[in-house]
């Protein structure tokens, strides 16, 4: 291929070929599956195919700033995870305008600010460009190339970098659906694994039960009675955690994770007080987002509170599950109630305290609602519902 | 009912037939009259087995369940229709109650009298609530008090039912009762646990 010639004269050329090279190379990208795998190799390809001395990549992760992840030809570690604030150095301008720009004499060029020109002179870099990588409208990363000597950059070398970068964007939306694709395809298929083990296995623990159990009502003999029962026990167990096990392999991860998160606050809860309780996850839930599932763990939490202050309960029972449009969380107790005059508004104000009107509130502030009302036979029900 | 329950069993797992007619053996007035491990074999031979009560298993090879208890309807419209699950599949056993299930039992042996569950749905016990405390017990739930129990599972109160299921708050307590009873629980919270424990939630 045509390599890109230094000297004073030399413009990164892009001649019919080299264009045919780079359309090719960097259509290549699309082809790695994995999101790191296609930052590294555009960093790569700017380096070894199109004549850049050094190239990196920095990500957009959330704030005002790219942070540069991957690197390539680099003399140093001056860039390793170099946080680049929008506006600032040529990598900063490109974040801030959106699109291509250059320099060609970067230490004394007046077009960019000088914050990070130590970095710049440890490279021992002349000139700069930079394209915006842009995923569904959102900037995602630039990425930027530079080279050590006295030359210039051209719309050809624009050209270069905004097409690795155009390409770049393409392999990113293609790795995240393919990364979506395998995930679905692997919750599927433990689904399937969870819905066979359940019809084998639990068929089985059924018949060896119902076996056990027939002999047991057939015999009276006292000690054969006694240990029959126990297996009986032991088989019911089995199932029983069968049907925790399946339930676990069919629930997504975020949904997991929420499980684990509430199961920590009723484990609390049990240490705290000594009161018993239990999760209960009734559906395998929608996705919910982040600030819905924080809301929820923070309702629950301030819902146990409220058992152990208010309550005087022995036994409680956390339930989630689908309801209408969104997900309900529910802690229902066995305790004294609460006095059904107080309904309404008031039952979150003066001895209920703050904590339950501030849950209130920000339950409201994802879409939710909060109730909390005595149920007939005793006890008192504390529900949380947001929108899935 | 005088003469013999004839029972009907739909699982494509032959142990589980083993384990019902182990179950049903301990009781004279039911006998086991027929077994069919898919969807296909069970419409073929129904007629035939002329069956009280069907016990159908929530997940058959070949067919829905909802799909299979509609074509019962039409060929055996007498047959009483038992969905018997081992997982608590809410949006499944939802569905299968919907086409015409009268009730759901888990296939727990050792928790559940698989007897008087016969003998209660081949009676139609399971149609309405009982104001009075059964003087038996059974654990075939009704279509009702599988509603109320998922909807006192989700936190909902005794009016919010009353109002979703266009019913009064006395009879929503009535199936709560019932079913507490059936659960052997003494309040909401020990329905719930209860209720999980055997495979119904």
């Amino acid at each position: 291929m045509t390599r890109v010639m230094r000297g004073t004269h030399s413009r990164i050329r892009l001649a019919a070929d080299e264009l045919a090279h780079l359309e090719r190379e960097v259509a290549k990208l699309v082809s790695f599956l994995d999101r790191e795998a296609v930052l590294r190799e555009a960093t790569r390809l700017l380096t070894s195919d199109f004549g850049f001395d050094c190239a990196w990549l920095a990500e957009h992760l959330d704030g005002d700033s790219v942070i540069i992840r991957h690197e390539s030809g680099m003399l140093s570690t001056a860039f390793h995870d170099l946080a680049l604030h929008r506006g600032w150095g040529l990598g900063g301008k490109v974040f801030a305008l959106g699109k291509v720009e250059w320099v060609d004499e970067y230490l004394s060029s007046p077009t960019i600010t000088h914050h990070y020109d130590d970095k710049i002179r440890a490279e021992r870099l002349h000139r700069i460009i930079g394209a915006p990588i842009n995923v569904d409208g959102e900037l995602v990363g630039v990425v930027l190339g530079g080279a050590r000597d006295g030359a210039t950059f051209g719309p050809r070398a624009a050209t270069i970098v905004e097409t690795v970068a155009e390409r770049t964007a393409q392999a990113l939306h293609v790795a995240e659906q393919a990364q979506r694709k395998a995930t679905a395809a692997i919750q599927e298929e433990r689904e399937r694994m969870a819905l066979d083990l359940h019809d084998s296995v639990g068929a089985m623990l059924f018949a060896i039960t119902a076996g056990v159990r027939s002999v047991v009502e057939s015999t009276s003999d006292a000690a054969l009675h006694s240990r029959l029962s126990t297996i009986e026990q032991q088989a019911r167990e089995a199932a029983m955690t069968l049907r925790d096990s399946l339930r676990a392999l069919q629930s997504p991860v975020e949904q997991l994770a929420l499980g684990s998160a509430l199961q920590a606050a009723i484990a609390a809860f049990e240490s705290r007080c000594q009161i018993t309780a239990r999760l209960v996850m009734l559906d395998v839930l929608p996705p919910l987002g982040d600030r819905a599932v924080r809301t929820l763990i923070a309702a629950a939490k301030e819902g146990l509170l409220n058992v152990e202050k208010h309550a005087g309960a022995t036994d409680v029972v956390v339930t989630v599950g689908c309801s209408g449009d969104g997900i309900t969380m529910a802690i229902t107790d066995n305790g004294c109630g609460i006095d059904q005059d107080a309904a309404g508004e008031a039952q979150f104000e003066g001895d209920r305290g703050f904590g339950l009107a501030a849950i209130e509130k920000a339950l409201g502030d994802v879409g939710g609602t909060l109730q909390v009302a005595g149920n007939p036979e005793g006890g008192t029900t504390f529900r949380a519902w947001v929108h899935a | 009912m005088s003469e013999v329950i004839r029972v009907f069993v739909v699982d494509d797992h032959p142990v589980v037939r083993d384990g019902v007619a182990l179950l049903a053996n301990t009781s004279r007035k039911i006998e086991v009259v027929g077994y069919a491990a898919t969807g296909k074999s069970a419409l073929e031979h129904v007629r035939e087995m002329r069956p009280h009560v069907i016990l159908l298993d929530l997940r058959l090879p070949d067919m829905l369940a909802p799909e299979l208890i509609g074509a019962f309807a039409r060929i055996v419209p007498t047959a009483r229709i038992v969905v018997f699950t081992a997982y608590p599949d809410h949006p499944a056993v939802r569905a299968a109650l919907d086409a015409g299930a009268c009730g759901v039992v888990p296939k727990d042996a050792a928790r559940t009298d698989l007897v008087s569950v016969i003998t209660a749905a081949a009676l139609g016990e399971d149609a309405a609530p009982t104001f009075q405390p059964a003087q038996r017990t059974h654990a075939l739930v009704g279509r009702r008090e599988y509603d109320v129990l998922r909807r006192v599972a989700i936190g909902e109160t005794n009016q919010e039912i009353a109002d979703a299921m266009c019913l009064s708050p006395n009879t929503v307590k009535a199936y709560l009762r019932n079913l507490m009873q059936k659960l052997d629980a003494r309040n909401r919270v020990e329905a719930i646990s209860r209720a999980r424990e055997v495979g119904l939630l």
